[in-house]
């Protein structure tokens, strides 16, 4: 009898084993890093999916970016199973690609296998006529512009389409998770038989944290959606994570483009942010009565939800009181912005014009060149900076000192004179920079604004998720 | 004995000040105010810690949009310079810088991106 029961245990074990052998692993990432760093933000990532490939024993090729001292230590030392450890690098990511597709059309990857694709690295926002978006791949500065990632080599992931077409048709269990910047577009790569996860939405920026969590979350015998659903409760930054499920699919529809405005913040990121970028564009539209349209959309969808979530007859859920309170604070805020925004041609204000100056004293002459966008050259205090260069070379002896000071001077005299200028063409942005700032320091609520609100979606959309029709998905089939 | 002890812990203070900071590229918040008839970058401004760094007239019209406020940049360090002053002579990628009002430093940072060698001077 024992013995029996011993048999049956080995088979089992000999059965699971097999069943984890046809599991593959592929990863992309760590691209668009600057050459100088040593390491690169995607780092921990790749300690995190060590551990968790080790313990878990899928098949696994790895292409990570290269050229970084640390990264390429962590690609050398661990992975110590893979089938290949390359660099992200656009001719290996083809060649993966490419073999990946041979291996499907063969049968070497059979009908019903897991392949999961697991991206992370730099996204850029979906260009025109594109149906994903953008990745950064080898390296470059991806944080020059996280918005389009000019400042690094990128590559498109609609050059997965035929990669998930022959998936499609060979049955192979799919599942593309991208935790890239703004890999909502990604989900654009969705079928009937496979899996897309994103660590944020089309026009949002996505996070660090995201990725890491989702991997100490990859626990054996959960399932991706169980993943992507603690971890996305769990996230903690302003970002929109998604999957493609029916239920992610119909939340995603209903909430995410009237949402998304109230998730921008102002912060540092290319000079100002999405927010910035949002309000200019608004307040040059005249497009209040659109967004006030947006918004009643979006408060119907999240009141919606109260009358469905709540066995049939309404009532006032707590979260969707929180929520729609913060919205409208954020709207109002917004609104304020874009109002103020209107009084200056702020798009004008990023034109450059060039000034020449030179002075002489005896023998010695002083040039300076200098180009100012006229944002800049209105923000100047020129009588500050005169008053305080004649002040010093009211004191100073030194000859080459008195120079410059007098070039200093001189100068923003000029500058002067091409303000009252400008100004006198524009007097609407007379006290331009005193106005701008107290709109700054407005907008500096924000990040606290848009940060509650993505806590109390994340809330919302665990309850609307689960409160879905949602019993079978590919994403809840796809069992780690 | 105990004077020996004081007057070399005395050297090892002066020779901790007397540091020098490596040239190269350094990415900079710093806030720019006007000192001597020139806008300068004060990193830690109004501590014990102030770091100030001048530049060249070329670059100085550069700084002039960013007067009381903190700005963001990338700058290049060609001679050698301690812990409390420094000459700059390329200042890029300018931005505005957000004040950090918990911050002791008041957001300002200094951070070596690249070493590279010192100019030589006779």
């Amino acid at each position: 009898m024992n013995r029996k029961l011993l048999w049956a245990i080995l088979f089992s074990l000999i059965m699971i084993n097999k069943a984890r052998a046809e599991r593959t692993f592929l990863f992309l990432g760590g691209g668009g890093e600057p050459e100088r760093k040593s390491d690169t933000i995607f780092d921990p990532t790749m300690y995190l999916l060590d551990d968790y490939l080790k313990a878990n024993k899928w098949k696994n090729d790895i292409s990570f970016n290269g050229g970084h001292k640390t990264s390429e230590a962590i690609l050398k030392t661990r992975f110590n199973n893979a089938s290949s450890k390359t660099t992200f690098t656009k001719k290996n990511y083809n060649t993966l690609l490419e073999n990946y597709i041979k291996d499907m059309r063969s049968g070497k990857l059979k009908s019903g296998e897991q392949l999961l694709v697991y991206i992370d690295t730099h996204g850029a926002a979906q260009r025109p006529n594109e149906t994903t978006h953008n990745i950064s791949i080898g390296n470059g500065n991806a944080g020059a512009d996280l918005n389009n990632l000019s400042g690094s080599d990128t590559i498109s992931i609609d050059t997965m389409k035929s990669f998930v077409q022959v998936a499609k048709e060979k049955g192979i269990k799919l599942a593309i998770v991208d935790m890239s910047c703004h890999s909502g577009s990604t989900l654009a790569l969705a079928n009937e038989s496979n899996c897309i996860i994103t660590s944020t939405g089309p026009n949002q920026y996505g996070y660090a944290g995201f990725s890491e969590d989702f991997l100490k979350k990859m626990k054996k015998g959960k399932s991706l959606e169980d993943v992507f659903l603690e971890t996305r409760k769990a996230e903690t930054m302003a970002a929109y994570p998604m999957i493609s499920t029916p239920a992610g699919q119909t939340i995603n529809k209903t909430m995410y483009p009237n949402i998304s405005p109230y998730l921008f913040y102002y912060n540092d990121i290319k000079k100002n942010g999405k927010l910035y970028d949002y309000i200019v564009d608004e307040s040059s539209k005249n497009s209040q009565c659109i967004r006030d349209y947006q918004f009643k959309k979006l408060e119907s969808s999240i009141e919606n939800f109260q009358r469905i979530g709540a066995f049939g007859y309404t009532v006032k859920n707590p979260k969707v009181i929180k929520i729609l309170d913060l919205l409208k604070e954020y709207k109002e805020l917004q609104d304020k912005l874009i109002e103020s925004s209107k009084k200056y041609p702020l798009k004008e204000l990023d034109q450059v014009i060039k000034l020449s100056d030179s002075v002489r004293i005896g023998n010695s002459e002083l040039r300076t060149n200098i180009q100012y966008s006229w944002g800049n050259l209105l923000e100047i205090d020129c009588n500050k900076v005169i008053q305080n260069a004649e002040a010093e070379l009211k004191k100073t002896t030194d000859p080459d000192k008195k120079l410059e000071l007098v070039s200093e001077i001189s100068l923003h005299k000029k500058v002067k004179e091409k303000q009252n200028e400008f100004l006198a063409k524009n007097p609407s942005l007379k006290n331009y920079k005193q106005k701008l700032e107290v709109d700054l320091k407005d907008m500096g609520r924000s990040f606290m604004l848009a940060n509650r609100i993505a806590e109390e979606e994340r809330n919302l959309y665990d309850e609307m998720y689960k409160n879905l029709n949602n019993s079978k998905n590919t994403c809840k089939d796809f069992v780690l | 004995m105990n004077k020996l002890i004081i007057f070399a812990n005395l050297l090892t203070c002066l020779n901790i000040h007397a540091e020098e900071r490596p040239c190269g590229e350094y990415s900079v918040v710093a806030r720019v105010e006007m000192q001597e008839g020139f806008p300068v970058l004060l990193i830690n401004p109004k501590t014990k810690s102030q770091i100030t760094l001048t530049t060249i007239h070329s670059e100085r019209p550069k700084l002039s949009p960013y007067l009381d406020r903190n700005l963001k940049a990338k700058i290049t360090i060609h001679e050698a310079f301690d812990k409390t002053h420094g000459k700059f002579d390329l200042i890029e990628d300018l931005e505005s810088g957000i004040p950090d009002p918990l911050s002791t430093s008041s957001g300002t940072s200094l951070s070596l991106i690249k070493s590279a060698d010192c100019k030589k001077t006779k």
